[in-house]
């Protein structure tokens, strides 16, 4: 376990360890209220509850943080400053089961409520216990009892050099008992690829929003779950920290009178909003109710062909919608017959949304979609309706465009499509991770494990100009010979042709205030004139001042 | 003017509702424009013009020229007499002239004059001075509209026959084809409107001014209007590789219009000017207060707090210059509808002053739309902000063309969720809740008969429900209570307004043709309500199927001896807390029959261990019996508290418990007394909740 072989770059327990770290560290990203812990086996000191022999816990069934990286970090150090042998040790007398049962009173005695419970074993040895029939036999009961008890058990092999681990000989019969036919292990460097991967993205546990009535007209009432499958994933928010003792204190908000301190009381305070300099109060509760108009749930107004979806119409992310059996018996059926009437006439349907207690209705159009899968059968796009949001009429500003008149020639539009065809690729948002999000877990990882450097992060949003360049920097270049003058710099506006004027006569004349502000500056940096600050006032002034008037 | 028939509202009153919108609209909107109020017909003369016997009479300045207040609201809301005298129209509009144009002397920034005139033209009138009028109207560049009875309609008794407003952009006004109002208060027009009718209509169309009907005026002017925000530009060089530059300039062209945000003020005192201070605790049991200098801010890793200054805060910023820079051009079908993010829609243009870039620019939107291709951009909104991807779509009219900034999400914020399949395919295996041919059909009539698209010619912004043309109810609710409240303090909120309630239901004509196909559907889709709370308690041991998540923590489970308050009957008997190895059926029975909590379950799971103890510990077939009839006690109990599930469950695990310690003929001997997990199934079926 711990010989370097040549050819390979880490010996298989630096391996597990790098894959216990980096497992650490995007979990507390990913989701940092998930509990992990660390139990090695094999050692030759003990340190466990159960007083086994030869079992160690590293790290106690416990939300990770920065201690538990650089617990593991100190563990891949070079030998020379490397303690694991003093602390841990090794030994081969050792009993799989006790290591087991370890891990298993580790979930029993966690007092938290755990979804889901998994050991992940790692091992580079297919036959640990050789001929010992006992320790086979006691491992693969105990092995069963995890199992009994919802607790998973996934085999992380390595191979030993120049053999490949050999399931047959033991782990078969420990895990794979159910299974009839011959077990098939995966690839162990694909596995160990994913496992050292990093990723820093925030998971998201699959919960609906809320579950609502959709009421097609008359009794008609199914009920369906509402998502959020595309929601901009932003930086956590930070906590606020007593200096003294790095504790993390709570925050609340008081009202007062500015005039005698008093503080208030919900009960003290009305709601006001001001229109034409008339203070208008309600009560809170009134407030809420000009908000409520109706029950929480989807209101079919009627059908229109999806082409009357205007692409421009958002005013915020879609959600998406899918039947709720468990509310409403039948919402599967009625709602299937809705979906695939709509995408078969190619309509969308209009209905009034009111998402939650006491909240406006807005209009949203349910746009259907078919499930579609890959190659693979794995789901791609779930079927369903997407929920997008239509906006009312206060929602659309009024844009004067009629100063843009000019349209290109059919010979400039030709030129363009060239360079469009050359810049063409197929986009995916998956290809493309957010250059801030990434750089700010990148940077508190960095603090909190207090390295010097946080980790390169590459920003895929940044053009590669090089590459665009080359495909179509003549075409660039033929579009720019068509459509600008000769001497064109973009937003470098033209000076229109300055009429000259005569800054002092004007000055004398008392007109100063009819020029424009650059036009002043201009004289004052001609005339070298010293002006406090940029306003025309002060320009005029300055101006006066300087010719003595 | 102020007589109606019986059981219409008076021409006065319908002016004075009119004006009384036009008011509101401008006061919620914290329009600049300022009003000014001309009454003619009254007792009083009140008038700058009215000079001992040049006529004028009966004309009151009512109001100078100002910003709308609550005050003219209160007056034409309240104040405003009918009067029995007549006065000249042309008077009138004169002295209404005289004082606008006065009025705005000296004043900078006015878009525009407009005199709106709204009468129902039954006054006498001299019309020797017309021509004046119109001439002087047209130096002075001031609009006229005129409110009154139809001015377009022939004859005075029929108002359905519709006649489009004159204006040909898209007029806000309610969606639902809502019943024009009277016209002209039920009765025929006199030869004395008439006449005043022809003489305004020729007036309106030589100043080229617009005339509405009080019906067509009402129902448009009832909406309120939302606040006009003033369209500041995002300006920056559109990039495609460093060498193509097309200065633009960006605009909000749809984002939510919110209503402004109420404040807390002192209910005795609403002048009193109220502030808010936050306060840091620690988490002991004082919740010790800690000084503002004493906190810092921190982050969290895992577990971790890590304090972090405001340098640190500073050196961990993204450093991002401005820009738009196209990273490509992609087919419109790979940046999907429901994948935009963001709270807006941007209109993107090019620089109004530079005539080069108008032509660029021009020359890929066509491209694009012509190809059905957008370009993928990188957005940073000013330096330092943080980046965002974006997609830019050509969009053209008739009358201009842009492209369509939107943001797209990064891979981080796609949530990849799976749920199952629906039964869309005949594909057999989801046969189970497929709906059937006849089920289908009947959809096919609901989607026809809501449809709501209305085919005449013009596909494009037609229909009930455009998004132009509807308001938000909350902003139109807001200001009805604001102005109810503000006019009646006293009073609770007023009822919704009618009109506003109507909005949101669909179409009365598309209610009443669906009326039969919903109630064939309701007897062809059998909808059936979960009774909650039984639901909630069976699904504590069925495991979710898949669908809802199998991360989901199961709800609480009573846990024996945590309830602090117990009956008395508790203290004295000797409660049964488990169930023990010596008289599983016995104290299993006691468990359930308590009443101070629910331990059914508890009680279920307890019995479920026991019995899996008495088969593994059980020397041959011994305590198989033993084993047996405590399963037999517990389905009865399952079967008479309807939970069937619980006992489902435990055979569920039973079989593979008792597979994986070689039990199995212990498993036999369920099957034989026919206790088996799918004969239970069947058997229990029935009373399934």
């Amino acid at each position: 376990m711990f010989t370097q072989q040549e050819e390979e770059e880490f010996s298989p327990f630096e391996l597990c360890i790098k894959c216990a770290k980096v497992m650490i560290q995007n979990k507390i990203i990913s989701s940092d209220k998930d509990l992990l812990g660390i139990v090695f086996y094999g050692t030759k000191k003990s340190e466990n509850p159960g007083e086994f022999k030869h079992v160690s816990i590293f790290h106690g069934l416990d939300q990770p943080g920065a201690q538990s990286v650089l617990d593991l970090q100190a563990l891949l150090q070079e030998q020379d400053n490397n303690d694991f042998k003093d602390k841990f040790g090794h030994c081969d007398n050792y009993s799989l089961s006790d290591a087991l049962w370890t891990c298993a009173s580790l979930f029993s005695n966690c007092t938290q409520k755990l979804g889901f419970k998994r050991v992940m074993l790692f091992t580079n040895n297919d036959n640990p216990h050789g001929n010992n029939e006992q320790l086979k036999r006691q491992a693969i009961v105990k092995s069963d009892d995890l199992h009994q008890n919802g607790i998973e058990i996934e085999l992380m092999h390595i191979n030993k050099p120049g053999r490949t681990f050999d399931v047959d000989l033991f782990f078969k019969d420990m895990l794979f008992a159910d299974e009839d036919d011959d077990v098939v292990l995966p690839d162990a460097a694909e596995k160990f690829d994913e496992l050292l991967t990093r990723v820093r993205a925030k998971d998201h546990k699959k919960r609906a929003i809320s579950k609502i009535p959709f009421s097609l007209g008359g009794a008609l009432d199914m009920s369906v779950g509402v998502y959020s499958l595309v929601r901009t994933c932003t930086k956590p928010t930070g906590v606020k920290l007593y200096k003294k003792t790095n504790e993390e204190v709570k925050s609340s908000t008081r009202h007062f009178l500015q005039e005698t301190g008093e503080i208030l009381m919900p009960q003290d305070m009305k709601k006001s909003i001001t229109y034409a300099n008339k203070q208008i109060c309600f009560e809170p509760e009134e407030v809420v109710e000009i908000k409520k108009f109706d029950d929480p749930g989807l209101k079919l107004m009627g059908f229109k062909p999806t082409c009357s979806l205007k692409r421009y119409y958002h005013i915020r992310p879609a959600q998406f919608i899918y039947p709720d059996e468990g509310s409403v018996k039948g919402s599967t059926t009625l709602f299937t017959a809705m979906l695939k009437k709509c995408l078969e006439k190619d309509k969308v349907a209009i209905c009034r949304y009111i998402p939650r207690k006491n909240t406006p209705p807005r209009f949203v159009v349910l746009l259907p979609q078919a499930e579609e899968l890959d190659e693979h059968n794995v789901q791609v796009l779930p079927p369903g309706f997407h929920v997008i949001f239509l906006p009312f009429a206060d929602d659309f500003r009024k844009l004067d465009f009629s100063e843009i008149k000019t349209r290109a020639s059919t010979e400039q539009v030709d030129k363009a499509k060239e360079i469009v065809k050359k810049l063409q690729f197929v986009f995916s948002s998956e290809n493309f991770e957010n250059p801030t999000l990434q750089r700010y877990y990148a940077n508190v990882e960095a603090m909190a494990l207090d390295t010097d450097q946080p980790e390169e992060v590459e920003d895929y949003t940044m053009p590669n100009d090089e590459k665009m360049q080359k495909r179509a920097g003549r075409l660039l270049e033929e579009f720019k010979d068509l459509v600008f003058p000769e001497g064109y710099t973009p937003g470098v506006k033209r000076k229109a042709e300055t009429v000259d004027v005569d800054v002092q006569q004007e000055a004398r004349a008392g007109k100063l205030s009819k020029l424009t502000v650059p036009t002043l500056k201009d004289y004052c940096k001609k005339a070298n004139v010293r002006c406090g600050g940029t306003k025309k006032a002060d320009l005029i002034n300055a101006i006066n001042s300087h010719l003595g008037l | 003017m102020s007589q109606a028939a019986p059981g219409t509202c008076s021409a006065l009153q319908t002016s004075l509702d009119a004006i009384n919108m036009i008011l509101q609209r401008k006061l919620f909107s914290e329009s600049k424009d300022e009003v000014a109020l001309v009454l003619f017909g009254t007792a009083d003369t009140a008038n700058d013009l009215a000079t001992g016997d040049s006529g004028y009479e009966n004309i009151c300045l009512a109001r100078p020229l100002g910003p709308v207040d609550w005050s003219v609201l209160k007056y034409v809301q309240n104040e405003v007499q009918p009067g029995t005298v007549s006065a000249d129209v042309l008077d009138a509009l004169v002295v209404a002239m005289d004082h606008l144009v006065n009025g705005i002397q000296g004043k900078k920034g006015f878009g525009g004059k407009r005199l709106i005139l709204l009468t129902d033209m039954g006054g006498e009138f001299d019309d020797d001075r017309q021509d004046d009028i119109v001439t002087s109207m047209k130096a002075q560049q001031i609009e006229l509209n005129v409110i009154g009875p139809d001015l377009d309609e022939n004859d005075g008794n029929d108002s359905d026959n519709d006649s489009e407003d004159g204006g040909g952009d898209a007029r806000p006004g309610p969606s639902n084809g809502h019943a024009r109002s009277q016209t002209n208060h039920g009765k025929p027009k006199s030869a004395q409107q008439k006449r005043g009718e022809a003489l305004l209509k020729e007036m309106v169309s030589q100043v080229d001014g617009e005339s509405y009907s009080f019906g067509q005026a009402l129902p448009m002017l009832s909406f309120f209007q939302s606040r006009q925000v003033k369209a500041v530009a995002w300006k920056c060089p559109l990039q495609i590789t460093p060498v193509l530059q097309i200065p633009i300039c960006g605009y909000a062209k749809v984002k939510e219009a919110k209503a402004k945000t109420f404040k807390n003020v002192y209910a005795k005192n609403v002048a009193a000017g109220v502030q808010r201070s936050r306060t840091h605790h620690l988490n002991d049991d004082a919740e010790t207060e800690v000084d503002q200098s004493d906190v810092v801010d921190g982050l969290r890793y895992g577990s971790t707090l890590v304090p972090f200054s405001a340098e640190d805060k500073e050196a961990m910023k993204m450093a991002s210059a401005k820009c738009l820079k196209v990273l490509g051009f992609t087919k419109t079908q790979n940046v999907p509808r429901h994948h935009l993010l963001g709270d807006s829609t941007m209109a993107v243009v090019a620089d109004k002053t530079d005539e080069s870039a108008k032509v660029a620019l021009s020359a890929f939107i066509q491209a694009l739309y012509e190809t059905d291709t957008v370009m993928i951009v990188r957005r940073v909104y000013s330096n330092n902000s943080s980046v965002k991807l974006g997609v830019l779509v050509p969009h053209i009219k008739a009358s201009y063309e842009c492209l369509f900034y939107n943001e797209i999400p990064f891979t981080e914020d796609l949530r990849r969720f799976c749920f199952g399949p629906l039964p869309l395919t005949d594909d057999p295996a989801s046969k189970k809740s497929a709906p059937s041919d006849e089920q289908l059909e009947l959809m096919d009539d609901l989607l026809e008969g809501m449809d709501l698209t209305v085919r005449d010619g013009d596909e494009d912004e037609s229909g009930a429900l455009n998004p132009k043309l509807m308001f938000n109810p909350y902003l139109q609710r807001l200001y009805q209570c604001l102005q109810h409240r503000a006019l009646n303090p006293d009073d609770p909120l007023p009822s919704l307004c009618p009109q506003v309630e109507a909005c949101l239901k669909p179409p009365q004509e598309v209610v009443t043709r669906c009326t039969q196909t919903v109630c064939k559907l309701e007897a062809a889709f059998r909808l059936e309500q979960v009774n909650k709370d039984k639901d909630k308690v069976a699904n504590v041991f069925v495991k979710d199927d898949g669908e809802q998540g199998s991360g989901e923590p199961v709800s609480k489970r009573p846990r024996m001896g945590h309830s602090l308050v117990t009956g008395l009957a508790d203290l004295v008997s000797d409660t049964v807390t488990q169930v023990g190895s010596a008289r599983p059926i016995e104290d299993f029975k006691a468990l359930i029959k308590r009443q101070d909590e629910d331990h059914f379950e508890e009680a279920c799971r307890m019995m479920h261990e026991r019995i899996v103890q008495l088969v593994t510990d059980s020397f041959g077939r011994q305590s198989y019996g033993k084993a047996l009839d405590c399963l037999k006690v517990a389905r009865e109990a399952a079967v008479k508290n309807s939970e069937p599930g619980v006992v489902n469950d435990i055979l569920r695990q039973l079989k593979t418990q008792l597979q994986a310690k070689g039990r199995t003929d212990f498993w036999e001997d369920i099957v034989e007394g026919r206790l088996c997990h799918t004969t239970c199934h069947r058997n229990v079926e029935p009373f399934r909740t």
